[in-house]
């Protein structure tokens, strides 16, 4: 057990919390590099998870289970596990909240707290990546919660209480309606296994229901519901329209390390669960509502960049842009094919970084133009060239530009979306076409904003800003820096994921 | 000819805590009037120590008196809850009593013991007339604690809508209570349950109307909606330690009997009380979470946060009463007593500190006051509403399988999104204390070693049971709790 | 007894009510129909024994006499308790006797109480 990688991982931050709590508060750049290295040591930690990792082998490696608790039946075990669906998300959590908190360092206000709740985020967010016990996945999923809500809420901006209860209402809304479908998904495998005790484990769950007795013995009806108020569950998270209301103000109002880890992360936890629990569990229901699902993609697409398209806030536009990403998640998974499939685990990892990079390029400039609103802003390439430079560069990533990830990823998705096998998803051609609509939107906004923040004859009120400063070079050349490496070499990402997607879309008839 | 017979020795734990109660009480009139005497409350904390050795090495295999005392596991753990939630109200108060010059010392600490004293000899029942005879010893003793501050108007004012109200509520209670007695002609929960499916079939209305008033009657002690105007004006009221009182033991104690009267009395009967307590149970919820959204006051907000408690401990009683469900509720008792008490210790502490004033506004900045106090008010209120790692969250998690488990679905929705509304409001007293800056003359506050006992003890308790909740699971594993 | 007769018994009680309620409402409205009516102020005032009325008609007494009453409620109840238990101790024993000395020793502590707080007290 102490060999466990997994574990490790997901001690690490916790550790490094406390440690933080335990320096007093005057000693700040003791507290900021504190954080940082533990950070790194999850970064070193999760990196070597990545080595480590057997590409060949399908099902659940780095296995370790606890006994922890029993209600009743209900049989609660620390279970945790990873595959090639979790491993590229473990990589990125690390490596974006690296990048936030070496972003976080010119916070002045309240310091010791800061990276206290950052850690404990982290804790959380890997704890939920390599849960296997449902059980557990909601108790990281719901701890999560907490440290953002008052992140948000004492480091944010005008509107900061209002938006920390709003995301916190919003999604803790969805993990309850999660926790209870879990409860029933459970409860329904119990009584058909029964005497057979049954654990609330993931991989357990996932044989009973495609294999095993219950998938004959639970109806459609009870399989369709159950289905659909978790997707409706993750859909709150991912986001999905109309669930997505409190994206825009959590993320506008949020510092801007904590909406590199909201945009980076959070949201990606949506993605994982639908795949892991909604799509793992019950695949035959994914097919079922196909179309509905594809559907609610295409519209994320459209209407997440028509919305971005009319933003006067840069900060907005790259909220309701990460709306309009998250919709290709939606058609990849929809589309019940491998190329679909890794399409929706590429843009989750390549979004992470992507908004990461772009959430930091907006902070950067913010905190010298101290303003967000795009009219204000113009001709930055003279005042700030590195910035504006890697700023147009991030905006090249979003739109989808060949060599960065972006384009990768929303390639394979539209592949999958394309050739999805016609009686799951019957009008997928059309749905693919709007969608490919949806991406000239994408460029249009996206250039639109470039062009009137960046380029253009230089503003006087502009002439002397400070342009990036040593410590800002980290976070910006990492995060293109993966950019790049996915698009331009994606068997790098490709080949950790590609034995899980094929196990995984399989379990469909195949 | 009478003798001594040997079964009066179940009762040894009661006789012994009347005993010292009466000493206590002995003790402060003959030592003046008006002195402080601090004494006198370790003295009734020893008092509640030595009881709850005692109840929990006498009689371990259970037995009765006659057919109306009874003691049997369900009713040990639930004196050991009441007698240690007793114990921590007193720690929390010795000090609060201290600066309030208008609160009489020493019949504060043994009007405490005798409650103590009545809620023990509920829970104990088998019979309707003992269960009313403790009932009553707690209600009256509540009425004189929660007028207890005699200067102050809204003291006086909780105290007589208490008196009022509960006054009916124990008339609504009798009233059911006659009719079981009517058409039974026996007062003893046992037979009554032995012929009540005769009986029903025959007398229909009449056992409907009579479950229906005793239902009123105790969901008054419970503050159960319809029956719950009281809570708010009482609680606001009444001295924050016997508001504390009123919102742990006394609600719990009334639980105790509403468990025991439908399990021994209406079990037969199940199928057609069930659905009308799950109502009961899901309007009880809601109307506690969303009136406590608007609440400015901190000890209204708990009233309110109460209430819907009280809907929640409702669920595992409509669905199913078997042993299972019943180490349930004791879970969630223990935790919710712990979490509760907490807070409310801490409300204490904070209001002492600000001129007895209770507003939301009086914990703003207590993070940076005292430190150690907001986080353990923050882990108390995430316990109260349900967040991982507390013990609050695997109790909910509990009565969440239960009603799964039971059919009940619509109950478990309803209980997970009005427990997701509560956040918003136990989040508001977190925003005041983490978020908002402190009074400009605010000091560093000093803890009381009483609060601070109170404070530890419960924190221990809600954390370690949010972490390991085997440590009270496996000793009810197996129990059979009703004899 | 059948049901039919259980609700007899109560019919006859509510026949009695309604008719009790009926005699001096019938009565007085009667007589408001019947007498004369000529009123004025001095027959309107309150009447006291030929004394002119003075002072409000609420009296405000001493919180004392309730006290009183108080104490006098449960003094009198043990004492209807001591009375059957008198006639009965032959056949109750030691054992009844121990029972009634502990009931009146608990009363007794209240009498104390009251005494050492000058609850009898009048000032």
């Amino acid at each position: 057990m102490m060999g466990n990688i997994l574990l490790w991982l997901i001690v690490v931050p916790l550790v490094g919390a406390l440690l933080i709590l335990t320096i007093p508060r005057e000693y700040t750049n003791v507290i900021r590099s504190l954080a940082g290295l533990t950070a790194a040591v999850a970064l070193v930690l999760s990196l070597v998870l990545w080595g480590m990792f057997d590409r060949g082998a399908a099902g659940m490696q780095f296995y370790e289970q606890l006994e922890w608790f029993t209600l009743g039946f209900m049989q609660v075990n620390f279970e945790i596990g990873a595959d090639g669906l979790s491993v590229p998300l473990i990589a990125l959590t690390t490596i974006v909240t690296l990048f936030s908190i070496v972003a976080s360092f010119t916070i002045e206000h309240r310091v010791k707290e800061f990276y206290v709740w950052t850690l404990v985020l982290l804790t959380g967010m890997l704890g939920v990546f390599v849960a296997l016990d449902m059980f557990l996945f909601f108790l990281f999923f719901e701890l999560t919660l907490i440290p953002m809500f008052f992140l948000i809420g004492i480091w944010g901006g005008k509107m900061r209480e209002y938006a920390s209860f709003k995301f916190l209402i919003y999604t803790g809304l969805g993990s309850g309606i999660m926790f209870i479908t879990f409860i029933v998904i459970y409860v329904q495998a119990a009584l058909v296994s029964f005497p057979d005790p049954m654990s609330f484990s993931i991989v357990e769950l996932t044989e009973a229901y495609t294999e095993g007795a219950a998938a004959g013995a639970v109806g459609g009806a009870m399989k369709g519901g159950m289905f659909l108020a978790l997707f409706t569950a993750f859909a709150i998270k991912l986001p999905v329209f109309p669930f997505h209301t409190w994206l825009p103000n959590a993320h506008v109002e949020a510092p801007t390390a904590a909406s590199m880890i909201l945009a980076g992360v959070l949201l990606k936890m949506g993605g994982y669960g639908l795949i892991r629990v909604g799509f793992g569990i019950m695949p035959d229901q994914a097919a079922r509502f196909a179309t509905l699902i594809a559907v609610l993609g295409v519209i994320n697409i459209i209407y997440g960049a028509l919305l971005a398209l009319v933003q006067t806030d840069l900060k907005a536009l790259v909220a309701y842009s990460s709306i309009s990403h998250m919709g290709i998640v939606l058609l990849g998974i929809a589309s019940i094919t491998e190329a679909g499939m890794q399409g929706a685990i590429f843009q989750l990892v390549s979004h992470g970084f992507i908004s990461a990079l772009l959430f930091f390029m907006v902070g950067a400039i913010y905190s010298r133009t101290k303003t967000r609103t795009i009219s204000e802003m113009g001709g930055l390439s003279h005042s700030v060239p590195v910035l504006a430079g890697f700023m147009l560069a991030a905006a090249m990533a979003s739109l989808g530009l060949p060599g960065m990830s972006g384009f990768v990823s929303e390639l394979m998705a539209f592949i999958g979306i394309f050739g999805a096998p016609a009686e799951i998803l019957p009008q997928a051609v059309t749905l693919g076409v709007i969608a490919v609509v949806g991406i000239i939107f994408t460029a249009a906004y996206l250039l639109w904003a470039m062009q009137r923040t960046t380029f253009g004859p230089p503003k006087e009120k502009y002439a002397g800003l400070v342009d990036a400063k040593p410590m800002e070079y980290v976070p910006m050349v990492g995060l293109l820096a993966f950019t790049i490496l996915i698009g331009v070499y994606p068997f790098i990402l490709s080949d950790v994921i590609n034995t899980t997607v094929i196990d995984l879309v399989s379990k469909i008839g195949g | 000819m009478l003798a001594f017979e040997a079964t009066w020795s179940l009762m040894t734990p009661e006789i012994v805590l009347g005993a010292l109660a009466m000493l206590v009480f002995t003790i402060d009139f003959m030592t003046g009037i008006h002195e402080k005497k601090p004494f006198i409350g370790r003295l009734s904390i020893f008092s509640l120590l030595v009881t709850a050795v005692l109840v929990l090495v006498m009689n371990p295999q259970g037995g009765q008196i006659g057919d109306t005392f009874l003691v049997d596991p369900f009713a040990m753990v639930f004196k050991l809850i009441i007698l240690v939630g007793v114990a921590l109200v007193i720690m929390m108060s010795m000090n609060y009593l201290d600066r309030n010059e208008d609160i009489y010392q020493g019949e504060y600490y043994s009007i405490l013991l005798f409650t103590a004293l009545g809620a023990m000899i509920m829970v104990s029942s088998a019979d309707l007339i003992t269960l009313f005879i403790g009932l009553e010893i707690v209600s009256i003793s509540s009425y004189a604690l929660a007028g207890f501050k005699k200067h102050n108007i809204d003291s006086t004012e909780a105290s007589i809508k208490y008196i009022v109200l509960g006054g009916t509520a124990s008339a609504f209670i009798l009233f059911g209570m006659s009719y079981l007695y009517g058409l039974t002609g026996t007062t003893s929960l046992y037979e009554i349950g032995a012929a009540m499916p005769e009986l029903f079939a025959d007398y229909t209305v009449m056992i409907m109307i009579s479950l229906l008033f005793m239902l009123g009657g105790f969901g008054f002690k419970v503050s159960m909606v319809p029956f719950h105007m009281w809570a708010p004006d009482v609680y606001y009221g009444a001295p924050t330690p016997v508001t504390a009182f009123l919102a742990t033991v006394s609600k719990l104690a009334a639980f105790g009997i509403i468990i025991r009267v439908f399990t021994l009395g209406f079990e037969s009967i199940y199928a057609e009380w069930a659905f009308i307590v799950a109502t009961i149970a899901a309007i009880t919820m809601i109307v506690g979470n969303f009136i406590a959204l608007t609440q400015q006051d901190v000890k209204r907000l708990m009233a309110y946060s109460g209430i819907a408690q009280a809907g929640y401990i409702l669920v595992p009683i409509a669905t199913v009463l078997n042993n299972f469900s019943i180490t349930v509720i004791i879970f969630y008792s223990v935790a919710y007593i712990m979490m509760t008490l907490g807070a409310f210790s801490i409300i204490t502490l904070v209001s002492e500190q600000s001129g007895r004033k209770t507003g939301m506004d009086t914990f703003a900045g207590l993070y940076q006051r005292s430190p150690y106090m907001a986080v353990a008010m923050a882990i108390f209120l995430l316990s109260l509403a349900g967040l991982p790692f507390t013990a609050g969250f695997i109790g909910k998690a509990n009565i969440f399988l239960l009603a799964i488990n039971g059919n009940m679905l619509w109950l478990a929705i309803i209980m997970i999104v009005t427990s997701i509304i509560s956040f918003y409001y136990y989040f508001g007293v977190i925003k005041q204390m983490f978020m908002a800056e402190p009074k400009p003359n605010a000091e560093e506050i000093k803890v009381p070693g009483g609060i601070q006992a109170v404070v530890t003890v419960t924190l221990a308790g809600t954390v370690l049971l949010g972490i390991l909740p085997n440590l009270l699971l496996d000793l009810f594993t197996g129990f059979n709790w009703m004899i | 007894m059948g049901l039919s007769a259980y609700y007899d018994n109560y019919i006859i009680v509510l026949i009695f009510l309604i008719l009790g309620i009926l005699l001096p409402v019938v009565a007085l409205t009667f007589g408001r129909f019947v007498r004369p009516k000529n009123p004025y102020a001095e027959k309107v005032t309150t009447y006291e024994s030929g004394i002119q009325p003075k002072g409000d008609a609420q009296v405000r007494y001493h919180v004392a006499y309730y006290l009183v009453a108080l104490e006098f409620i449960i003094f009198d109840v043990e004492t209807v308790f001591l009375f059957p238990w008198a006639v009965a101790l032959d056949q109750l024993g030691w054992y009844g006797l121990n029972i009634m000395l502990i009931f009146l020793t608990i009363l007794v502590l209240g009498l104390a109480y009251s005494w050492k707080k000058r609850v009898l007290e009048w000032n």
